[in-house]
């Protein structure tokens, strides 16, 4: 019986000694060498992606995306822990590649939900900021149609403002309203503009109107 | 899992443009990105938001409709549930399992068997009557409770101001 149980118990204490370097010292298993069956595995483990990315692992991220927003989080993180979390190298490496490598897809971090999805977490959000929305004539350059089929004068009644809008080409509200689902993208993507600025075009004269009445 | 959200946003898009509920335009702003919606919505009548039309932008999670878009106003908007920054904050823009504030029934809060229509319709009435159990700008929900003329004015304003007058 002990003649089995000596290489039993020099085998347990080489796995053994193999899962503690694992587990502590993870960069240096870094090489493919030694991940070559289980690379992804090896790579998500590190970050601990079973559970969320830690923080300070999620500072150096956020220093990465503060310069390059338009970069996924998940490709930065991914960059970072190939190279041992070297910012500057991540930045460099974007810099000369304009891109980063893209991760596999067995590579899915968790990253923490910024706090500040709660409005405490807003500290100027008490006030609403002056002149920070284009009015909507502004904003769908409508002023044009504006003066088209806005009755400029003497279109006090209902009746005559109807008729001074034909210029819109068509008979407007009804046009748009009648007209339904196209096959063509193009066409959907009119009609939906069309139906937009029929609507903000429509509040505005009623508005005027009003302003005139009062 | 992005293609069942494309298909799904694709014939809600196609329902709104077929049978556009009264007062409101919807649809994607690039048929390219089909996760970002643009919404126009009018003002109820009778209520302080009669005439105006107020955009909005919808954006949807590419697990869509699993999760709810988020919704945000791309005008001043002054109301009790309207963050600032134009975000607007009611049950059925919440997942089920994501209840800030412990009061919502699950049946009004967000399920796949919602629409986009059926929240442009809940905003809308959202406009008529603020909830003031939950308010996401404290500051219009106080003056909508204490000081109402105050709040009208304020709204009006931001009315005329978004149709250009």
């Amino acid at each position: 019986m002990s003649d089995v149980n000596i290489p039993q118990l020099v085998f347990l204490a080489v796995v053994g000694f193999l899962v503690v370097r694992w587990y502590l010292k993870p960069g240096s298993l870094a090489d493919p060498s030694s991940s070559s069956s289980s690379g992804s595995r090896t790579a998500s483990s590190r970050t601990g992606l079973r559970g969320e990315v830690p923080p300070q692992t999620m500072v150096r991220v956020e220093r990465v995306a503060q310069m390059f927003p338009q970069l996924e989080r998940r490709d930065i993180l991914w960059d970072l822990q190939r190279h041992g979390g070297d910012v500057q190298g991540t930045i460099e490496r974007v810099l000369s590649l304009g891109r980063l490598g893209t991760p596999p897809q067995s590579f899915q971090p968790i990253f923490p939900t910024p706090a500040n999805a709660s409005p405490a977490a807003r500290p100027n959000a008490s006030q609403p900021s002056k002149s920070a929305h284009p009015d909507l004539i502004t904003r769908y350059n409508l002023s044009s149609k504006l003066s088209a089929s806005s009755p400029s004068s003497g279109a006090d009644s209902p009746a005559i403002a109807a008729t001074s809008e034909r210029p819109l080409s068509e008979i407007p509200t009804s046009s748009a309203a009648k007209e339904g689902w196209s096959s063509n993208k193009v066409e959907r993507a009119q009609l939906l503009q069309r139906r937009r600025e029929e609507m903000i075009l429509a509040a505005r004269r009623k508005m005027e109107e009003e302003g005139k009445g009062a | 899992m992005s293609s069942v959200a494309q298909k799904r946003l694709l014939s809600e898009y196609k329902t709104l443009t077929n049978e556009p509920p009264e007062g409101i335009t919807a649809g994607p702003v690039n048929e390219d990105d089909i996760f970002v919606w643009e919404a126009l919505i009018q003002g109820p009548e009778g209520t302080p938001f009669e005439g105006g039309v107020f955009p909005a932008e919808l954006k949807f999670p590419k697990d869509y409709p699993l999760a709810p878009p988020t919704m945000k106003f791309t005008c001043d908007m002054w109301h009790p549930n309207v963050y600032a920054n134009g975000m607007v904050c009611i049950s059925i823009l919440h997942a089920p399992g994501d209840d800030p504030n412990h009061y919502e029934h699950a049946s009004e809060r967000w399920s796949p068997i919602q629409s986009v229509e059926k929240i442009l319709i809940s905003v809308m009435s959202m406009l008529a009557e603020p909830n003031d159990e939950s308010p996401a700008n404290v500051d219009a929900a106080r003056m909508w409770r204490e000081r109402r003329e105050e709040y009208v004015g304020i709204v009006r304003a931001n009315v005329r101001k978004g149709l250009g007058l």
